[in-house]
């Protein structure tokens, strides 16, 4: 074994350097299109799949933010027709998720609509659907109720104001109560867009009849006004 | 460096330290096959790396644990790549007596040679691989055994008669 040796010294030896052979390997990784070795296929299916979420998100939450901007003070309830708005500008919400014959009740003993359309909403057949009454400010001059169905939002009536009053006077009489000075943006709920701050309430007077009473906070003071 | 299953098994999952220490075990045999076939040492050098490499990146296609199955597969890949080395149309062939004159690469060529002339005619040339195996190398007959694929028992013998022969030529 030692003449072997002697006779070829280290001619046909190399000394083995592990190193030089993973600096050189992970060079030639490069070199060799690493994206489709399987590990970093992977990891590059991952980074993409990562960056679509990445990019699918932003671009949503850039659209919610912009939903916000454009919508954000509305005073009026919006129904949506052939996504057309069709009113807005609300200024007090009435009750709430009544049923066809207490709809018919409050309408029938208050005199907030003419006699004829009253008969309009006697003329609508019993259901179970739910309704609700809101008080708009009309773009022209006469003030407007609207009943809506809540089961289909975009089955509504408008009917004229039958009120000897404007919506308008109910807010100055907000303003002489409170001493404050309110414009249509306190009306707004920032919280809930659409909603106004007003609510009326349908109470039943000695003669049997309802009246209206409105109902709002002003810089956290409750006011309960009756104009009738 | 005797393979069991254990090892093969670590090496399959690319376990850098296993593939170290294999590297260094095989180093030398790899280098040897490459060197006898391209008798240049830069491009033995070079495809002993590249070998190695193309082992590293196929060990997760290798699907057995049995370390006889192991070698089998690591040489046939040895073989391949020298084979497609040499057929490589536009091999380069360096002139290392150019690139180095003083260099090993000459020394390496001209004892090597002459240990080839020495053995041939006296003994076979598989013969001359278990003598390097063993009495250059240190590789263990066993280890001998796994890579050329003959009983323990063979590579002795062969090895003890084959030394004899030419113990005397090269005192």
């Amino acid at each position: 074994m030692r003449e072997v040796k002697k006779y070829l010294g280290d001619s046909l030896k190399v000394t083995p350097n592990f190193q030089e052979f993973q600096n050189r390997y992970s060079i030639e990784k490069k070199a060799n299109n690493r994206i489709f070795n399987p590990g970093w296929l992977r990891l590059t299916l991952y980074t993409v799949f990562t960056c679509l979420v990445l990019a699918f998100t932003i671009q949503g939450i850039i659209k919610i933010d912009n939903y916000y901007k454009e919508n954000e003070i509305h005073n009026g309830f919006e129904i949506v027709e052939s996504g057309k708005k069709v009113f807005q500008n609300l200024f007090a919400k009435g009750p709430e998720e009544i049923d066809i014959a207490k709809l018919k009740e409050l309408i029938n003993k208050s005199t907030i609509l003419k006699k004829e359309d009253v008969a309009v909403i006697n003329s609508i057949k019993n259901n179970d659907n739910k309704y609700s009454i809101y008080f708009v400010i009309s773009e022209s001059c006469q003030d407007v109720i609207y009943i809506v169905n809540n089961s289909d939002p975009c089955i509504y009536y408008v009917f004229d104001s039958n009120l000897k009053y404007s919506y308008i006077n109910v807010l100055v009489e907000f303003e002489s109560l409170s001493q404050t000075s309110l414009g249509y943006s306190y009306l707004y709920n920032k919280r809930q867009k659409f909603m106004t701050t007003i609510k009326v309430e349908f109470v039943i007077k000695n003669d049997l009849k309802y009246c209206l009473l409105y109902q709002t906070n002003i810089i956290g003071e409750d006011y309960t006004l009756n104009i009738d | 460096m005797i393979l069991n299953k254990k090892m093969v098994r670590a090496l399959r999952k690319n376990d850098a330290d296993m593939f170290e220490e294999f590297y260094v075990a095989y180093y030398n045999v790899v280098y040897y096959r490459c060197y006898k076939s391209l008798e240049s040492r830069v491009e033995a050098e070079d495809l002993t790396q590249d070998i190695f490499y193309k082992v590293w990146v196929n060990l997760k296609n290798f699907d057995n644990d049995e370390p006889q199955y192991f070698i089998r597969w690591f040489l046939t890949i040895v073989q391949n790549s020298i084979i497609s080395t040499i057929n490589k149309p536009n091999r380069i062939v360096f002139d290392e007596d150019i690139i180095n004159q003083t260099s090993t690469s000459e020394t390496s060529k001209i004892k090597y040679h002459e240990f080839k002339e020495l053995c041939e005619g006296i003994i076979e040339e598989d013969d001359m691989d278990i003598i390097l195996y063993h009495a250059y190398y240190d590789l263990k007959f066993k280890e001998i055994s796994a890579l050329m694929n003959l009983p323990t028992s063979t590579i002795s013998s062969r090895y003890y008669k084959a030394i004899d022969k030419i113990r005397g030529k090269i005192k």
